[in-house]
């Protein structure tokens, strides 16, 4: 029943501090996705705002990756996959032919769900989208952009000693925030993340929560859990896909104390069949 | 049955327990088998090996012998001219013109054209004797290092002479002789006789079931003719064993008795002493210095004649033979005469021929891989073009000799319809050239180089890839700076094994025309040149013994060769997983 009691651990806990409106970031219009011919997404149609934290939940293969990836293109690289419907950043059209999705995911960076550092040192994982994109004249900038990326990302102290170190030598819990910090070394206005936290431990994930936290203040990050409770700490909005579907989408307090849909109530409840 | 007992913990059905005992039974055999099979291919490795290097130890030191020339001019014509005469002069100069070319053969030829060289720079006194070292003939090479003959020596001291006749102990050289008769009876026996014998019983009983049949009273007839001839040798065998006395000719084992400076061949032996005939000069009268020498192989069965010997003996006895690592194997081009044959003009041409597969199958194949791989989308045609490499990986080498033969040197002509005339498409560059052999080379490693980058590129997870495109790398960045250089290891050793099986290529380097004998260096790739392979194949066939252990001797080249090509795969692989 609409009435029943919500699980403890889904109560948000910012509840209170009510979400102030932000503008809206990215503007989705009747989105859909299909692989070969099969849809994986259909008709998707909401509003991300800036300077926030939306959550995308819903259960396993309910296409909740798929829509994080029409958001900077990476559907582009897979073959077979067809996008249809209109996206826009900023009230600008990204999913027009003329723009160039490497200039997209410029703009929109990506944390993938294992950690995937490049086979480099520390440093040159950080240092390379500034470097690919120019955006370091000397190396002096480029340091400077280092450090500045690793501290936001706060992991500055734990690498500092060793910056030339392989990246794929960092535990689990470092190499996602290294892999944050690479992202953020090219100031993208947008973060996505798909289920960030899934291959961590709990203290690696509290940390990882922090740092999105703070990043809030900075970006507008779009990120895929299946921790009910990770979704309530973290988000302000939420969105719930089911089979392909936006079944609801809003601040995260009324989708926790008051879905408005029977689904996404039984989903939270934790009594999705 | 008691293993569906879901009651019983599994610890304790016997079912489990049993199937247990059996699995880690499998477990243990099948690593004895590993072991096994490691085993013998080891095994074969060394065996190649050791016999390969046993085989051509005799082709890295060869004999060379110091002479004193008279010379009358510095041209080659006469200096080979004074090389001849101290080489006769050292036989005794002997008067039989057919002996004087046999001792003339001692020095090949070739020996005057270095010195001529040398003689051109230096600039010489011809008045005065200018010393040299020459190497000695293959044959006589062979001699000097036993290989051409067993030499039995024993001790001729206080022998007596009378004219031809020399009195000695000659019982040890009996025994010689004897042991060898002995071997022939045997061998005769086994290989002549026993089958004869054989051929003819089979007859008989055949003959005896058809009385009629006259062809075969004729095949019969001859059957037992042989095995008559064959008893009539053995019996003479036999006979020459029991002789007091032997007749010695070019069909016995030799018998030769020196003193100091003087030679004299036997013509019978018999225990006591022998009938002999001189060789060079007369014996030298000091009792003392006498000395029985039993060359084994009969003179008919051997390439160095007994007089050869004979100065080459003097030649050592004069302390003028000494034997030096064979640098000319490495410093030489190809040769007529085994003794200044050399792998340089191979080992120089299959640089270059590498050098050129190198230059273009690498690249070549790389890039068609990364495309492939990392650009081209999956449809059916992709999939007929990979399908087709694969077909291609598969061809034997030989027809890519025959396509680059008529592509690259023939030409491929098409008559043109009625016009009187033919179009001839390709063609033009030279037989035997090693640009052309690089260039079908190149065709053959391709597919290896393609398939195994692919495979390389196909084993970068695509994580990396993700990673680098989420970042805003262009495809062609991710390619560069991340897929290319984790799939760097796999593509250096698939092209490195793809080179490597290119370098030991024969078949398609003969058919481009790369057979002839070149006996200078290539001055390019569009030079005709000969390749270390080549090489090897050439030599094996040359008739001279001198070859087995030279082509043997190339072999190991050969595999050096590639140990170090190999080994160069291994450094940068260590260097670029660093
Ligand atoms: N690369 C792909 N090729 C084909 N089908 C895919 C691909 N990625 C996802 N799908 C399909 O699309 C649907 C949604 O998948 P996904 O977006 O990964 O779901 P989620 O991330 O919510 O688990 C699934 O049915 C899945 O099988
Ligand atoms: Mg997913």
């Amino acid at each position: 029943m609409m009435s029943d009691p919500i699980l403890p651990s889904a109560a948000p806990a910012h509840a209170g501090a009510a979400p102030q409106e932000q503008a809206v970031k990215v503007r989705v219009r009747d989105v859909t996705v299909s692989y070969d011919g099969a849809m994986a997404i259909d008709s998707v149609n909401i509003d991300i705002p800036d300077k926030s934290v939306m959550a995308i939940i819903g259960p396993s293969g309910c296409g909740k990756s798929t829509f994080l990836r029409c958001l900077n293109r990476m559907n582009d690289t897979i073959s077979g996959c067809s996008v249809t419907g209109d996206i826009r950043i900023d009230e600008e059209d990204v999913t027009a032919r003329n723009v160039n999705p490497v200039m997209l995911r410029a703009r929109v960076g990506m944390v993938f769900q294992e950690p995937n550092p490049f086979p480099k040192t520390v440093f040159e994982n950080v240092a390379y989208g500034p470097k690919i994109h120019g955006l370091a004249a000397t190396r002096a900038e480029l340091e400077d952009i280092v450090e500045t990326s690793l501290r936001r990302a706060g992991l500055w102290d734990e690498v500092k000693d060793g910056l030339h170190k392989p990246g794929t030598s960092l535990s689990g819990g470092q190499q996602q925030r290294l892999v944050i910090a690479r992202a953020i070394a090219i100031n993208p206005e947008i973060i996505l993340m798909d289920e960030p936290c899934s291959a961590l431990d709990p203290i690696a994930t509290a940390r990882i929560e922090e740092l999105i936290d703070e990043l809030r203040q900075n970006y507008c990050i779009v990120i895929v859990t299946h921790s009910m409770s990770q979704a309530a700490r973290i988000s302000q909005n939420t969105a719930f896909f089911d089979r392909g579907k936006l079944i609801e989408t809003g601040t995260t307090e009324q989708i926790f104390t008051n879905p408005r849909d029977r689904r996404t109530h039984d989903y939270i409840t934790g009594r999705y069949g | 049955m008691q293993a569906s007992d879901l009651n019983t913990p599994i610890s304790q059905n016997p079912a489990f327990l049993k199937r247990m005992k059996q699995r880690s039974r499998a477990d243990q055999r099948f690593r004895y088998y590993g072991l096994l099979a490691i085993f013998i291919a080891l095994a074969l490795l060394v065996t190649l090996l050791v016999s390969i290097t046993f085989e051509a130890r005799s082709a890295f030191t060869r004999h060379e012998v110091s002479l004193d020339l008279q010379l009358t001019d510095t041209d080659s014509r006469s200096v080979y001219r004074s090389i001849r005469g101290a080489v006769q002069n050292m036989a005794g100069d002997p008067a039989d013109r057919d002996v004087r070319i046999e001792m003339s053969q001692l020095v090949s030829r070739l020996a005057a054209g270095d010195i001529t060289e040398a003689l051109q720079t230096s600039g010489v006194d011809l008045s005065a004797a200018y010393p040299v070292r020459v190497p000695v003939s293959d044959e006589a090479d062979r001699y000097l290092k036993g290989l051409a003959t067993s030499v039995h020596r024993f001790d001729g001291r206080g022998y007596d002479q009378a004219g031809a006749r020399i009195e000695s102990d000659f019982s040890g050289a009996m025994q010689v002789i004897h042991r060898w008769h002995r071997e022939q009876i045997s061998t005769i026996r086994h290989r002549e006789y026993e089958p004869a014998l054989r051929m003819r019983d089979g007859l008989a009983s055949q003959a005896e079931a058809a009385p009629g049949d006259r062809q075969l009273a004729m095949r019969l007839a001859g059957a037992e003719h042989r095995v008559e001839l064959i008893e009539a040798r053995l019996s003479d065998f036999e006979a020459r064993i029991n002789a007091e006395r032997l007749v010695l000719d070019e069909f016995t084992p030799s018998v030769l008795f020196r003193s100091g400076e003087g030679w004299m061949k036997a013509v019978s032996i018999s225990g006591g002493m022998i009938e002999a005939e001189p060789v060079i000069s007369g014996l030298d009268p000091d009792r003392q210095r006498g000395e029985i020498l039993v060359i084994e192989q009969p003179e008919s069965q051997r390439s160095i004649p007994d007089a050869q010997i004979v100065v080459l003996e003097r030649f050592q006895t004069a302390g003028r033979i000494s034997s030096h690592f064979n640098g000319a194997l490495f410093s030489n081009a190809d040769s007529s005469d085994a003794e200044f044959a050399g792998v340089l003009s191979g080992l120089v041409g299959s640089i270059m021929i590498i050098l050129v597969t190198m230059g273009l199958a690498v690249p070549v194949g790389i890039a068609a891989a990364v495309y492939l791989e990392e650009f081209a989308p999956r449809n059916r045609w992709t999939s007929f073009v990979q399908v087709n490499i694969n077909n291609l990986a598969a061809i034997p080498s030989i027809v890519f000799g025959l396509l680059g033969a008529a592509i690259f040197v023939n030409g491929v002509i098409i008559p043109i319809p009625f016009v009187d005339g033919v179009f001839r498409l390709g063609g033009g560059l030279g037989r035997g050239w090693p640009l052309v052999g690089g260039i079908v080379l190149a065709l053959m490693t391709l597919p290896t180089i393609i398939i195994a980058s692919r495979a390389a590129l196909g084993a970068v997870p695509g994580s990396v890839r993700q990673a680098a495109l989420a970042m805003g790398a262009t495809r062609l960045q991710t390619v560069n700076h991340h897929v290319l250089p984790m799939a760097a290891p796999g593509i250096l050793t698939g092209s490195i094994i793809g080179l490597a099986q290119a370098i030991g290529e024969t078949a398609p380097l003969l058919l481009i025309g790369m057979v002839a004998f070149v006996a200078e260096m290539p001055q390019g790739a569009t030079d005709r040149a000969t390749a270390l392979p080549v090489l090897i194949f050439q030599w094996s066939t040359r008739a001279e013994r001198a070859w087995e252990p030279m082509t043997s001797a190339a072999i190991i080249i050969l595999l050096l060769v590639m140990l170090v090509l190999n080994g160069l795969a291994v450094l940068m692989r260590l260097r670029y997983e660093k």
